[in-house]
């Protein structure tokens, strides 16, 4: 029990440095770092090293809302949630709610990094945010607000509105 | 995720194959918008809908949730209905739509006819079938796009009017007093009237003096005309008949093609088959239609609904497909015997089985239950619908031993005033464990069942109803109920007054 517990809060001492699209670099917290199932199977697999880990994918101003996110929920126990579990979009609670306020720009962002991050929680919650955002409004609401071209020929938007004519109440 | 990506993108059938996705701003990828719309349920249809028409990549996503479960959408208009239909027979392959035409001498209507194609093979994401609807929305869909739409009372006046009808004809001419039959407008197609031929009677009869030829003279007009009128509803209602007949030959061929279309293509794993037994003869049990390459349809389906009455052979036919998920099975009764022992064999097969829902009367879900008994203890919820509760229904179930939760959903307990579950040790440990899982009683059971025995074992159930507190109660029951909630009720403050009165009065 004793050795299990050091060997913990060394793990927690430890730092990984993380390199941005720009060339930034970031140390953060091995088990904030470890949140991103891509970052810990990338330790697991190189083992001790110094080296910056590079992320091509992810700027560094969303890196640093994904470090945001990860540090927040530090001790918390990512449960990977079974599909069979029908999600809710209305549990989201107070802190995840403000960390995404954000414009949809950051909010797309943040989805793909935490997709090609590993990091299912925080892609749970961007795209309930999204889907939160989507209800209730109109295909042209829709594209307004997440900056979405309308990229239908008329022919295919006809046929389409035709073939989905049943989900509309007149 | 790859397979069902890869599935759906072979669910695009035509103009959305060749050209390059959306040119937005930031492009979310497929499985990024598949996170997002897994946020939506069956019922946000509206708002899948709207995300169906923002852009061409958004489209190919969220086609495949808007249309996972169109037939668990209750009370969908007419129109919707037909418009559901129209997709489907649209995106029908060439050859079911040939067939439709020229084996079962359907009109399919110009936009949904051999040369159309759907934007999507909608059928490929099906996953929750409910076989009555469908039904009912192909008989709508009949109704309202593809073939005449002709009431009785048109149809008598079309018949009147249509020359084929050579033995209304041959009525008229070998009619000696040439009675003629007025073919025209509504009101013109009618038969001679009476009072006009009385008219011309009276004046010869007034002529001859004699009441008698008149008497005869009516009589056997009306005689005449009377086989006259029973010959023309005869008739119709023989042409209404064969009509009738020829609209649910192809009303059941358009059923059954969308069916074949459906169980071969689709990923249904909630099967909602119910009386769709009634609807087809004998000789045409649609699931046996489903062949032995096509077995697999059963292997994904998890949720099994079967009506009332489901013939012994369903079960059996069912059985015979290899269905090794099923983990949600709901049964009506009545059903014979024998069908009871097909379920009970097919249940037997189902080590996956964890919810049952039965509905039906009391006599016949006991039945159900003793044929499932091996099964039960596997179960983690039963359901009970519009049951009649019986005191040894409640003891089967209490004594299940994985049994987490029980709903009594608008169940009724008339045999109650004859009841005793006070008086029975063995009810009462049976109801304790009932009480000790979670359990969704319906008003009238919890007066009737609960406020004689459960509230003394069930803290939990004290506290919401406090005030109805009190009862007589046998002495052994006490005992019992002292020595299974004493260490409850004394834990909670909120229940020491009801604590006095009850256990130490």
């Amino acid at each position: 029990m004793a050795t299990g517990s050091t060997s913990t809060n060394i793990s927690e001492l430890k730092k990984i440095k993380l390199t941005s699209s720009e060339g930034t670099e970031f140390v953060v917290d091995k088990d904030v770092g470890e949140k991103s199932i891509l970052l810990k199977n990338m330790l697991e697999d190189v083992g001790e090293n110094d080296m910056a880990i590079p992320l091509p994918n992810v700027t560094g101003p969303i890196l640093t809302k994904v470090i945001e996110y990860c540090t927040h929920h530090r001790d918390d126990f990512f449960i990977s949630q079974d599909d069979d579990n029908k999600k809710t979009s209305d549990d989201i609670d107070e802190w995840d709610s403000e960390f995404c306020k954000v414009d949809q720009g950051t909010l797309f962002e943040l989805i793909l990094a935490a997709n090609y991050l590993d990091i299912k929680p925080l892609l749970d919650l961007t795209c309930k945010t999204v889907a939160n955002m989507i209800k209730g409004k109109s295909p042209e609401e829709i594209r307004k607000t997440f900056n979405i071209a309308n990229d239908f020929t008329p022919e295919e938007e006809i046929q389409v509105k035709r073939e989905n004519e049943w989900c509309e109440e007149r | 995720m790859i397979s069902s990506l890869h599935s759906r993108s072979s669910a695009i059938t035509s103009i959305f194959k060749e050209t390059q996705l959306s040119n937005a701003a930031i492009s979310l990828p497929t499985e990024c918008l598949t996170q997002i719309f897994e946020n939506f349920d069956v019922c946000d249809y509206a708002d899948l809908h709207a995300a169906l028409l923002v852009s061409r990549s958004w489209c190919k996503v969220a086609v495949a949730y808007l249309w996972q479960a169109p037939f668990a959408l209750e009370n969908l208009s007419m129109r919707r209905q037909e418009s559901l239909i129209s997709a489907y027979i649209k995106s029908l392959s060439i050859d079911a739509k040939q067939q439709l035409i020229t084996e079962y001498d359907l009109k399919l209507p110009n936009p949904l006819g051999i040369e159309a194609t759907a934007a999507f093979n909608y059928a490929l994401f099906l996953k929750d079938l409910d076989m009555e609807r469908l039904f009912k929305s192909v008989v709508t869909w009949w109704e309202e796009s593809s073939c005449e739409k002709i009431g009785y009372k048109q149809t008598h006046v079309k018949f009147l009017r249509d020359p084929v009808n050579q033995s209304y004809t041959s009525i008229i001419n070998d009619n000696d007093d040439n009675y003629s039959l007025n073919s025209g407008d509504d009101e013109n197609t009618k038969i001679p009237d009476k009072d006009d031929t009385n008219k011309h009677d009276l004046n010869n009869t007034l002529a001859d003096n004699t009441d008698q030829n008149q008497q005869k003279s009516s009589a056997e007009f009306e005689d005449k005309t009377g086989k006259f009128q029973d010959n023309i509803f005869q008739e119709t209602r023989e042409r209404e008949r064969i009509r009738q007949e020829l609209k649910m030959r192809q009303i059941q061929m358009t059923m059954m093609t969308l069916w074949r279309h459906f169980y071969r293509s689709s990923k249904v794993h909630t099967f909602r088959y119910n009386t769709a037994h009634t609807l087809f003869p004998d000789n045409m049990n649609l699931i046996s239609t489903i062949s032995h390459i096509d077995s697999r349809f059963f292997s994904r389906v998890q949720t099994l609904e079967m009506g009332e009455r489901t013939p012994e052979r369903t079960f059996e036919l069912i059985s015979s497909h290899n269905c090794p998920v099923i983990h949600s099975l709901s049964v009506k009764y009545p059903v014979t015997d024998q069908a009871i022992t097909a379920l009970a064999r097919l249940v037997t097969m189902q080590e996956s089985l964890e919810y049952l829902c039965l509905h039906g009367s009391g006599g016949g879900i006991r039945k159900i239950v003793d044929a499932l008994q091996y099964q039960l203890s596997s179960l983690k919820c039963v359901n009970l619908y519009k049951t009649h509760i019986t005191q040894s229904l409640l003891i089967t179930l209490g004594n299940a031993p994985n049994l987490s939760l029980v709903i009594f959903d608008k169940c009724r307990a008339c045999f109650l005033p004859d009841w005793r579950p006070a008086r029975d040790i063995t009810t009462w440990r049976a109801l304790e464990k009932l009480v000790a899982i979670e359990t969704d009683f319906p008003e009238e059971v919890l007066q009737n069942i609960i406020a004689s025995a459960v509230r003394t074992l069930c803290g939990l159930w004290v506290r919401k109803h406090d005030n109805r507190f009190g009862g007589e109660f046998n002495r052994e029951i006490l005992e019992y109920a002292k020595k299974r909630c004493i260490n409850e009720l004394i834990s909670d403050p909120d229940l020491q007054p009801q604590l006095q009165r009850l256990v130490f009065e």
